[in-house]
């Protein structure tokens, strides 16, 4: 190669290399954008209330600190101002506030989730007024523990201390004062000062407002568990809580993602969020999980919803991210088939002896005074539910042992029994007796020959049989 | 005339005469040299510069402190403008710069280059390459993330092995009876202060003996009927090593684009991955420790070390004992096994 | 590439191409290595990479068509949000000749900074005084819409 050519290629190289940092450059710049860990920002109006609160309270500004309202910049104020005027309003450092945080607050900017949520049954679950379970808890408990339980998740009617005037009290600062027989809560139905019920933070609990948090069976568990509704012991025994708990462990839920549809961002395991409220490839996601229940379990006897078969589609549209047509099929079949038994042969015919009894003038008016009202309340209200609900969502024990069992015996060893010392002089209700137990489900008391059992497992078979339906 | 003025008053400030450096630089290099493949001693030299350039670079803002350690390298990958270039230059010129000194010694060894009078260019070369190799270890320890931390927890513990010196020795590079803080001091020290030092003393000897023997003269069949049997080395030869130069800073700087020095786990002294492997070119090693256990393993590579840096002599020996020069069926040999131990190292899991 | 054995001597002939050859040769060398003296010198510069970050900055409701109100970065730089016909305009209120504040004067409907009268239009450009000799436009913020909020890029 003479002199000359080389120089010529050691220029072409230069110009190469420039190449390659020109490159250089363009990566360079590519990595010069939007800051993918933002930090928290904060606002004007709220670094006054932050700097202060720091100090005050510092596990709520850690807590926001975390969240992701931190990095969109909604922080205290955003939240929390207030008009003056508006009956919880009160002016700190300045500023007009109000404590409580409402769905209308969240709605200014979660204006199509806080509509739908409102619409639920979850946002009237103050409205307990007058049902069976509020005599049971103002007046045969006693209302501290209406506070402290039921409304604890129900939710509260906020109120506020009033003097004799009927004024509103308030401290030296001007802040209204709440009565503490109503604050603090965070029942999901809670009926506030402003009109809008409920409260956001009782699934995306302050001040992380973590959408990770509200998607964990736990959230729904505050109130979703115990001996009338099990429903969280209920999903822990069966398969989908099982599955769950191991794909949690190996980090394979996936709960911070948005959206969070299943069969595409996670496939180990539901929560209770998959299948009630959360985004599939088909629909998305809900803040009114009664979009997708079919049947009521919580009355004395279970009905179908208003257009339940829409809501049945769209339950049936989450099975599927998982399961096969026949496989829906057959758990619906096992879960209407349950529901139907206890229907037709425990909840309806006791509820027919108990209407016998109270017109027959048998029992008082007066709920909860005598023995077989108690009996009847655990019929239907813990034992019923959990063998419908246990069927439901497939949790075996709690359809049977704690379902189905408890229920026949509290059905024929202690309703039947005070049923018909009630009814003694009554002969109208002893008639609706006699007709309960003349039925084909109830025959074998009489006592069982060979023939008569296989006729009552050929009548079994024929009633909740496969061509049923 | 302005020109003449400043010359001269700078003739006379620095009283050295430019035509006796030229001179004395111009050496005629041998027409073999045309080839590239036998400029192999220059590069390592130029991939040298640019380590102690993206070095000193990468020192600007690396914290030898096991709690800030691992954070800083983070911080110049992800956070100072340009950082993660610098990283990948000064990380793929490491891998860059043992291949080449090793293709160097290659070459050198099967052309017979290191023969009297030569003997001590290759033992400086020779050591070179051993500490080319310690440079790798302490940069890349030196990261703090799981693998390098762990990787340099079995290496001091490897040396205790050696007899007699193995526990002064294991003290002295860990500065303590743990791999810590003080070991990480070290190894910073090591990598940016005694060894760049010893380096570059022993790459002046290493260079000045190649100057003062003159490079091995090589006859290729095509050359050996030309006129003319030299070129010189200023400009003609220089150019090619430019062009080399260029060649390998462009490569360097694509890689660096294309295969970004990444970042582990953080170190944690109190988990051990399940998988430790050291970086690639002490594959065999690793692999010979697995094979001949722990004091076999120590006994052999210091042998082997020492035989390799001081193979002229050996070499001699050799001959005179079988009367046969066993040169090159030795290094064959040599390389094989390397390999053979480096692969499977590298398959195995 | 080895076949040439008159390289060694160049022909003082061929000077010209020579002239030319090193020319190329040199302003490859140099133009690469500034090039990469300049990333270094970045490198070494004390301000780490440029990264800018979203802030909610107001509903939209709260700015109806011709109003505008000031806004604080989290950095203390302040910025006129204006909604005007052409949508939501943020601008720097720091004027380009001498760093003064500008403010909105109603009356006329332009950005007024009192040190040198030197006016903007809505949109930030220069109308007069020194910021039009200078052609210099107050600098303009990205504003961002998400739904019913206003998000703006700011430096982190």
């Amino acid at each position: 190669m003479t002199l000359e050519a080389k120089r010529v290629v050691v220029g072409l190289l230069s110009f190469a290399f420039l190449a390659s940092l020109i490159v250089v450059a363009w990566v360079e710049g590519l990595k010069t954008r939007v800051n993918p860990e933002p930090e928290p920002v904060l606002t004007d109006d709220s670094r006054a209330c932050y700097s202060c609160h720091e100090d005050k309270t510092p596990a709520v500004t850690a807590q926001w600190n975390d969240s992701v309202h931190a990095r969109k910049g909604v922080g205290c104020y955003e939240c929390h101002q207030a008009k003056k005027g508006e009956i919880d309003a009160w002016q700190h450092e300045g500023k007009w506030i109000s404590a409580l945080v409402t769905p209308d607050d969240c709605g200014k900017c979660h204006a199509d989730i806080t509509a739908e949520f409102q619409g639920s049954h979850h946002a009237k679950g103050g409205q307990i007024l007058g049902s069976l379970d509020n005599v049971l808890g103002e007046i045969v408990e006693g209302t501290p523990a209406v506070n402290a339980g039921c409304k604890q998740c129900h939710g509260s009617t906020i109120a506020f201390q009033k003097d004799a005037s009927g004024e509103i009290k308030r401290d030296k600062a001007g802040k209204p004062l709440l009565d503490p027989n109503t604050w603090p809560n965070s029942g999901i139905g809670r009926i506030n000062p402003d009109g809008s019920l409920g409260t956001c933070s009782a699934c995306h609990s302050r001040h992380s407002f973590s959408v990770e948090m509200a998607r964990r069976p736990d959230s729904c568990g505050k109130c979703h568990m115990g001996p009338d509704h099990p429903q969280k012991e209920i999903y822990e025994e069966s398969k989908h809580g099982i599955a769950f708990v191991t794909a949690d462990q190996q980090g394979k839920m996936n709960l911070t993602a948005r959206p969070w549809v299943v069969g595409v961002d996670y496939n180990a395991a539901p929560t209770c969020a998959t299948c009630h409220m959360s985004a599939t490839r088909n629909q998305p996601a809900t803040h009114d999980p009664g979009k997708r229940i079919s049947w009521t379990l919580r009355p004395v006897i279970s009905k179908k919803q208003e257009n339940w078969e829409e809501k049945r589609a769209a339950m049936r549209d989450v099975c599927s991210a998982c399961h096969t047509q026949d496989w829906v099929d057959g758990h619906y079949h096992q879960y209407d088939s349950a529901v139907n038994l206890y229907n037709d042969k425990f909840g309806g015919p006791a509820q027919r002896i108990m209407t016998a009894l109270k017109e027959a003038g048998a029992l008082t008016a007066t709920p909860f005074d005598e023995e077989i009202e108690w009996t009847f309340f655990y019929l239907w209200h813990h034992e019923g539910r959990r063998a419908r609900m246990g069927a439901s969502m497939m949790a075996p024990d709690y359809t049977q042992w704690h379902g189905f069992f408890e229920v026949a015996e509290r059905f024929y060893i202690e309703l039947i029994p005070q049923a018909r010392e009630a009814a003694h002089g009554h002969p109208e209700a002893e008639k609706v007796i006699d007709e309960v137990m003349a039925m084909d489900e109830h025959k074998w008391k009489n006592g069982l020959d060979p023939e008569q059992a296989k006729k009552v497992r050929e009548f079994y078979e024929k009633r909740y049989g496969v061509d049923d339906e | 005339m302005s020109t003449r003025g400043l010359m001269g008053f700078l003739r006379s400030r620095f009283p050295v005469d430019p035509e006796k450096i030229t001179s004395s630089l111009n050496e005629p290099v041998p027409n073999h040299m045309k080839r590239w493949w036998w400029c192999l001693g220059g590069t390592p030299a130029y991939l040298f510069c640019v380590q102690a350039i993206t070095g000193i670079l990468l020192t600007f803002y690396y914290v030898p402190e096991p709690s800030a350690a691992y954070e800083s390298v983070a911080h110049i990958t992800f956070e100072v403008p340009f950082g993660w270039w610098v990283r990948g230059i000064h990380k793929w010129a490491a891998n860059f710069m043992i291949v080449a000194v090793v293709l160097h010694a290659l070459r050198v060894y099967f052309t017979g280059a290191y023969r009297k009078p030569r003997e001590f260019t290759w033992v400086t070369g020779a050591i070179i390459l051993l500490i080319t190799m310690v440079f790798g270890f302490t940069g890349y320890s030196l990261v703090y993330e799981q693998l390098s931390y762990w990787g340099a927890t079995v290496a001091a513990e490897l040396t205790t092995a050696a007899p007699l010196i193995g526990e002064p020795l294991a003290q002295i590079i860990r500065g303590g009876d743990e791999v810590g803080a003080g070991t990480l001091t070290r190894f910073f020290v090591f990598h940016i202060g005694v060894l760049p030092t010893a380096l570059v003393l022993l790459l002046v000897v290493h260079l000045g003996l190649v100057r003062a023997h003159g490079v091995t003269e090589l006859k290729f069949k095509v050359d050996a009927k030309k006129k003319v049997q030299h070129f010189s080395f200023f400009p003609d030869h220089l150019l090619t090593e430019i062009g080399i130069g260029l060649v390998l800073i462009t490569v360097l700087s694509c890689f660096a684009v294309i295969f970004p020095a990444g970042l582990g786990e953080a170190a944690d002294p109190l988990t051990t991955p399940e998988h430790i492997k050291p970086e690639w070119y002490f594959f065999f090693t690793f692999r010979w420790l697995k094979l001949a256990g722990l004091g076999t393993a120590v006994l052999s590579l210091g042998f082997a070390g020492f035989v390799f840096v001081f193979w002229p002599f050996f070499d001699r020996l050799i001959e005179r004992l079988t009367r046969r020069n066993l040169a090159v069926p030795i290094g064959v040999l040599a390389v094989l096994a390397v390999l053979a131990l480096t692969i499977w190292e590298a398959l195995a899991h | 590439m080895s076949d040439e054995n008159e390289a060694t001597t160049e022909p003082a002939a061929t000077g010209r191409r020579s002239f030319l050859g090193t020319g190329f040769m040199l302003t490859g060398i140099i133009a690469s290595h500034t090039a990469a003296l300049t990333f270094a010198a970045r490198y070494i510069y004390p301000e780490s990479r440029k990264t800018t970050q979203r802030v909610f900055v107001a509903f939209k409701e709260a700015i109806p068509q011709g109003a505008s109100f000031a806004y604080r970065t989290p950095r203390g730089e302040t910025i006129n949000i204006a909604h005007t016909s052409a949508g939501y305009v943020a601008l720097s209120d720091v004027c380009p000749h001498l760093k003064c504040r500008v403010h909105w004067d109603r009356v006329v409907g332009q950005f007024i900074c009192p040190c040198h009268d030197g006016r903007f239009a809505a949109d930030g450009s220069p109308i007069s005084g020194p910021p039009k000799e200078m052609n210099a436009p107050l600098r303009r913020f990205e504003i961002v819409e998400d739904g019913n909020q206003l998000y703006l890029e700011v430096s982190a």
